[in-house]
């Protein structure tokens, strides 16, 4: 995906001036409510209009007001999918998810339809819904059945809008899957804005920061939080270390399960770390996992701690820190399985948490967040593995 | 056991002729509430508040007021209607047309503002989401916008048949009271009790009436309810 965003609207005393390079497949929006997530997702859909400026996706002028091009919403193929669903209530599911389609079969160019009704019904698990209103839906499946409805339309990008708020938070794990499935079997760039950090980084490493209409960074999770802007606002709103696995091994007796860490930067799990994770019945052996460790769950030690409760330590070595405040952030890297933490300055100085010293990483099987990413984790495409290389962080001088 | 057993010819007539202005009102209402309502629910341009006032006030003038004042408009010597006779020949007051135009005219407000409030009802996010799938502005009104604001848009024709069948003052002044013409159910009854021994008619008239409003009352609730079954807001 290229979407070049360069727009400024006002709207009432809010200002939204903005500008990006987005090349990444997947990205995570992320700001408070009120910062202007919702206002750019509008502009990119074209249900609002810029005062000034432009945006292109793909070499695709969407707007553009010095040469006054202006796509309509219904023009512009991108998929949306919006926080509460906005199923059409009086069809069944099945012709909400074919409305879109029938739409473009009326438009001239219509590329070689890999998306197809049968397909995404399978991807979503739609089938038995298929007869069912909106009304009758839980919140979870009204998304997967909106997600299917923009999927169905062949969109060029697929823009989601606070996908979870509106599904009970015991059952947000589970959309999870679905949109990664999405993600992997349609191979389309997808856009996620979120206030909610945390369910963000299960779906994208890549993040755009947003705050008060204005750019803040954009960039990978782990290179932001040792940015200037953006590193106390990601803390706040717990950010924590985001990493794929496969599930190598389950004691249903014990309540865990061991998980192989995928390192990003090699190609063989030989040597990867394995960490215990919590049980979960409905992940089996095998299978691929996205997951998440907080900084304030995870203990430094000089040594190896015997007679402890925690079950996971690692050995690793502190590739960076930096001082925020009063506290250190700290990013280790246990043979390629970077994590990152937080310690108070007492300790950072105490215990010399400085680039290149050797330590143990310890932290509870509890402490371990996982999520089904794919049950088959060679099937899943390397890109979505985040690699450094392309980094870049674009912090804007603030005023 | 046929009406016209119960009820008198002309008895019968009033009934018919109710009928049809009701229906014609109901019907020819129907595009221009729809236009107006969506206008004042979606739109804002400068003169708005005029329109709507102008909208509204049949509703609170009394409807013998609007019937002069319709008739000082559209009476062959009227402003408007004097063209349209010496250019068309067409006569617009003092026929049964002319008692059709009262009942468009005096029940518009409530068949607009019925309208009106379910296009405000009706979820613009869904018409975005619409949008954004591909449908142009009119499949988007069609299929979309047009079928969430249906119960809202059937109870304003129903209120409106409702409206045109107890109308009086307007229909009166407008129209006159000519029978087999313009002789709708209210006058009817007026002329009958103004007539010695008419009680009996006046009597009758006033029942078949209320049977008639009340059967709009329930076909209103009944279509308004499926609609709101097949709209999900059960």
């Amino acid at each position: 995906m290229r979407l070049e965003i360069d727009v400024k609207l006002r709207q009432g005393d809010f200002d939204l001036e903005l500008s990006s390079k987005i090349t990444e497949n997947t990205l995570g929006i992320f700001g408070a409510s009120g910062a202007g997530k919702s206002t750019l997702l509008h502009l990119i859909s074209g249900l609002k209009k810029p005062n000034t400026g432009r945006i292109i996706l793909n070499n695709r002028v969407l707007v553009d007001t010095a040469t006054k091009i202006f796509l309509e919403p219904q023009q512009r193929r991108l998929g949306v999918v919006f926080q509460d669903g906005r199923l059409f209530p009086h069809l069944s599911v099945k012709k909400n998810l074919l409305f879109g389609s029938k739409n473009h079969k009326k438009s001239a160019k219509r590329d070689s339809a890999k998306l197809d009704f049968s397909s995404v019904v399978e991807t979503l698990e739609l089938e038995h819904l298929l007869e069912r209103r909106p009304a009758n839906l839980s919140g979870g499946e009204r998304q997967r059945v909106a997600i299917g409805r923009a999927l169905l339309a062949n969109p060029e990008l697929l823009l989601f809008d606070e996908p979870f708020s509106a599904i009970d938070t015991s059952k947000r794990l589970e959309l999870l899957p679905y949109i990664s499935r999405v993600q992997r079997e349609f191979n389309l760039p997808l856009l996620i804005i979120s206030h909610d950090l945390p369910e963000l980084l299960q779906l994208s490493d890549q993040l755009l920061l947003i705050e008060e209409g204005k750019l803040l960074a954009q960039g990978n999770s782990r290179e932001l939080i040792f940015s200037t802007h953006a590193s106390k606002r990601l803390l706040e709103s717990g950010v924590s270390s985001s990493f794929y696995g496969v599930v190598t091994a389950k004691y249903q007796a014990e309540g865990t399960a061991q998980i192989t860490i995928i390192n990003p930067e090699s190609s063989s799990t030989a040597a990867a770390p394995r960490i215990l994770a919590p049980f979960q019945s409905s992940i089996g052996k095998g299978e691929y996992v996205r997951a998440q460790l907080a900084p304030e769950d995870i203990i430094l030690s000089s040594a190896p701690v015997e007679y402890i409760s925690a079950q996971n330590q690692l050995r690793g070595v502190i590739t960076r820190s930096r001082r925020l405040g009063g506290r250190t952030l700290v990013e280790v890297d246990c043979s390629g399985f970077k994590l990152i933490t937080e310690v108070t300055n007492k300790s950072s100085s105490e215990f010399s948490y400085t680039p290149g010293r050797n330590l143990w990483v310890l932290f509870k099987t509890w402490a371990v967040t996982y999520s089904l990413y794919a049950s088959d984790y060679q099937a899943a495409p390397k890109p979505l593995i985040s690699t450094p290389k392309h980094q870049r962080i674009l912090e804007l001088n603030k005023k | 056991m046929e009406l016209s057993s119960i009820v008198s010819a002309d008895e019968f007539d009033a009934v018919i002729i109710s009928m049809k202005v009701a229906v014609l009102c109901a019907v020819i209402s129907s595009p221009i509430s729809l236009l107006l309502g969506w206008i004042l629910a979606r739109k804002s341009f400068h003169g708005k508040p005029l329109l709507d006032a102008l909208i509204h006030l049949p509703l609170v003038l009394p409807p013998v007021t609007v019937g002069y004042l319709l008739l000082l408009t559209l009476g062959i010597h009227g402003f408007v209607g004097r063209y349209l006779f010496d250019w068309f020949g067409i006569r617009l007051a003092f026929n049964f047309y002319a008692a059709v135009i009262a009942s468009v005219v005096v029940s518009l407000p409530l068949f607009v503002r019925s309208v009106r409030l379910s296009f405000e009802l009706a979820d613009q996010g869904i018409e975005d989401a619409a949008r954004t799938l591909g449908a142009g502005k009119i499949r988007t009104f069609l299929v979309i916008t047009l079928p969430l604001a249906l119960p809202g848009i059937l109870s304003g024709f129903v209120l409106s048949f409702a409206r045109s069948l107890g109308e009086f003052g307007a229909t009166m002044t407008l129209a006159g009271n000519i029978e087999g013409e313009t002789r709708t159910l209210p006058l009817a009854i007026y002329s009958f009790m103004n007539v010695p021994g008419g009680e009996g008619a006046a009597m009758r008239l006033a029942g078949l009436s209320i049977i008639l409003s009340l059967g709009a009352f329930f076909a209103s609730e009944y279509l308004a309810n499926r609609a709101r079954t097949k709209t999900g807001k059960a």
